[in-house]
């Protein structure tokens, strides 16, 4: 149980921008800046987008400025976050990729489709669930392209991503995009428990 | 409110066998399927009282205090065989081994330190107990179940609201039965308050009560330890530990226990027995694919008399009790009507009632409840105080009969998100109205960039 003797959960309020600006550009103290992180995504306007695309490269800060980042509802976010593709890897471009598709990022389905053969399994598979949570055509196209080849772990990403692009067309109304997702993988050999799941999923929606 | 979403309805509308399940979606289909995995029973060194199909083979993730607390039940039962553990401690993951391998006489339980080996390694193994601690409980659930295994996961189900939302989708997507480990939802008692209300006996029911924790408060910790030399990774694998949450040095106490208050990793004294007596409440008045729509915080750190109102005005307010004034025991849940009154916590004897005469109707109400739903709420010889056996007996059932467990992953979302919300409105300290349908406050965009956490890296939800 931590010992609990402060009277408030947050600190900052969005007057604080420019101070907290200062702190994570700063080479101060790190839990200071890690307190900021945490904090500066709930308040911060499109002033913070640069200053926390610094960081997405800090082995240490990098998750803490994209979890500040990927809350923050500005286009700006995902530039920084497609260029940041481009300089980063394993691990790192992994949480870049998830950040994109959580943030459902339309622009960045070709960028991140190079990266569903990554040699890096976190950025393969990082790739595959963004795409589908992308949920688009495109990105599903990429998808179905990586399928045949794909195996282990990375098949099941594949045909994961595939499964929630699938979930995505139906809420958008493209029944018959969602279908034929269904339907390729419902023929699959492995895995079963995808195959199962497409299975009911394409008959639920002919019924 | 949804009836058709209350705790007793089918994932499908007939009642199946897993074999059904399988046979009737190829047909559906016109394609073959292959059967799922069997280990014969001479394999797992059983006898042959219970037929290998409808044996579910067990494993385990982060079982622990509460975690063994539950693993004792789950190996009474004859009809499951628990095979392997995957802890990122080794000393866990031995003494698991050890009570395990001492029931079954030998030496066949399997140890894994990491859940991205085990999970699709492991491809006979059909639910998985997880109780890693909150930090990990939503995570560790939906990579079993994209393994495509079942899951029975401590509570809370979630840290976030996106969280929540992201083990109802898994569930969905792959056909997975999900049961969180509240298990005062198959206690008679509880399900007896539960009966009176949904029979009509309180009349319209217009306030219910829930019982909140007395330990940390809802004023979250942000502070370190001091940081200490990291442990070799096969005695204590920090990096897994924290798993899906922010970096920070290692101290041991965290590992130890030390983990409750942190804002990373906890979900405050709300969420401590919220996440039993909140989803009690919605349970009991049908909210279980709602959530409140009002939240009015308090000055109070410790959330005391903070009151929430759902669309249909019903009020739940969260009481402390620090005077013992509603209950005697802890995790107690009260309802209000306008014909009158019951409230119950651990370790009553009987329901407190505002009329006696509703207690002649006690075994009568309790037998209707378990023909109804064939939920083992009432298994002999099971003291009251071990009523964990029963929601273990339930999730069990439900793995073999694929319906939707009591504490299913909706019935969970839906009352975790009126602990999330509750929290927010607390941290943020102003009224909020929540739309839960959108998932998302009301004209509150600050409240609304708190409804995720990005995952740390490998990690994804």
């Amino acid at each position: 149980m931590a010992e609990n003797e402060q009277k408030q959960t947050f600190f900052y309020t969005e007057k604080d921008e420019d101070k907290l600006i200062g702190i994570i550009e700063s080479d101060g103290d790190l839990k200071e800046r890690c307190d900021v992180l945490r904090e500066i995504g709930r308040v911060a306007t499109v002033k913070s987008v640069e200053p926390l695309a610094a960081l997405l490269g800090d082995e240490v800060l990098a998750h803490r400025a994209r979890y500040a980042l990927e809350m923050m509802p500005f286009p700006e976010v995902d530039d920084v976050l497609r260029k940041a593709m481009k300089d980063q890897k394993g691990e790192l471009l992994s949480g870049i990729i998830m950040s994109l598709g959580n943030r459902r990022d339309t622009a960045a389905v070709d960028a991140i489709a190079e990266q569903l053969g990554s040699s890096e399994p976190a950025v393969a598979l990082a790739a595959a669930y963004a795409l589908g949570n992308i949920g688009t055509q495109d990105s599903t196209n990429a998808l179905l392209a990586s399928l045949p080849e794909s195996k282990g772990t990375h098949r099941d990403a594949i045909c994961e991503g595939l499964l929630r692009a699938a979930e995505a067309m139906k809420a958008a109304g493209w029944d018959e995009n969602a279908l034929a997702v269904y339907d390729r993988l419902r023929i699959l050999k492995e895995p079963r428990h995808v195959r199962e799941a497409a299975m009911v999923s394409s008959v639920e929606m002919r019924s | 409110m949804n009836e058709s979403k209350q705790p007793h309805s089918p994932i499908s509308k007939t009642k199946q066998t897993r074999r059904k399940f399988i046979g009737t979606t190829a047909a559906a289909a016109g394609a073959a399927i292959a059967a799922p995995t069997i280990i014969p029973s001479s394999a797992l060194g059983l006898g042959d009282s219970v037929a290998p199909s409808e044996r579910i083979v067990f494993g385990g993730i982060g079982i622990r205090n509460r975690g063994r607390y539950d693993l004792r039940f789950l190996l009474k039962y004859p009809d499951i065989q628990f095979v392997a553990i995957c802890d990122l401690r080794r000393d866990s993951r031995e003494v698991c081994k050890k009570m395990v391998d001492e029931h079954y006489g030998n030496k066949d339980m399997k140890m894994y330190k990491d859940l991205r080996e085990f999970l699709p390694e492991r491809t006979d193994i059909d639910a998985i107990l997880t109780a890693p601690g909150d930090r990990w409980h939503a995570l560790a659930a939906i990579m079993a179940m994209r393994a495509g295994k079942d899951v029975y996961s401590e509570k809370p189900s979630s840290m976030t609201i996106q969280e929540g939302q992201a083990v109802v989708d898994t569930a969905k997507r792959f056909g997975r039965v999900y049961q969180t480990g509240t298990q005062r939802m198959n206690e008679r008692h509880y399900v007896f308050c539960n009966e009176l209300l949904r029979r009509g006996y309180l009349g319209n029911v217009h306030t219910v009560r829930a019982h909140t924790a007395p330990w940390v408060g809802v004023v979250m910790d942000h502070d370190w330890l001091p940081e200490e030399p990291l442990p070799d990774k096969e005695e204590i694998d920090w990096d897994i530990w924290l798993g899906p949450t922010p970096w920070r040095p290692y101290n041991k106490q965290y590992v130890d226990g030390k983990w409750r208050g942190y804002y990373d990793w906890h979900t405050s004294d709300i969420g401590e027995w919220g996440a039993h007596t909140i989803s009690q409440c919605q349970l009991g008045i049908g909210a279980t694919d709602t959530s409140p729509v009002e939240y009015y915080p308090v000055e109070d750190t410790s959330a005391d008399h903070m009151e929430t109102k759902f669309a249909n005005g019903i009020k739940m307010i969260l009481n402390l009790d620090k005077e013992k004034q509603i209950w005697r025991g802890s995790c107690g849940v009260k309802y209000e009507g306008d014909e009158g009154w019951c409230a119950v916590a651990d370790a009553y004897e009987k329901p407190d009632v505002s009329n006696e005469k509703w207690l002649e109707d006690y075994d009568r109400i309790i037998d209707e409840y378990e023909q109804e739903t064939g939920r083992p709420i009432k298994a002999p010889d099971v003291p009251m105080t071990d009523f964990s056996m029963n929601h273990l007996r339930d999730f069990v059932n439900c793995v073999k009969t694929r319906e939707q467990p009591v504490a299913n992953p909706e019935v969970m979302h839906r009352s975790m998100t009126a602990v999330h919300a509750a929290n927010i409105a607390m941290w943020l300290q102003r009224e909020m109205q929540f739309d839960p349908v959108k998932q998302e406050f009301v004209n509150d965009p600050e409240a609304n960039r708190m409804r995720s956490r990005a995952q740390r890296e490998p990690w994804v939800l």
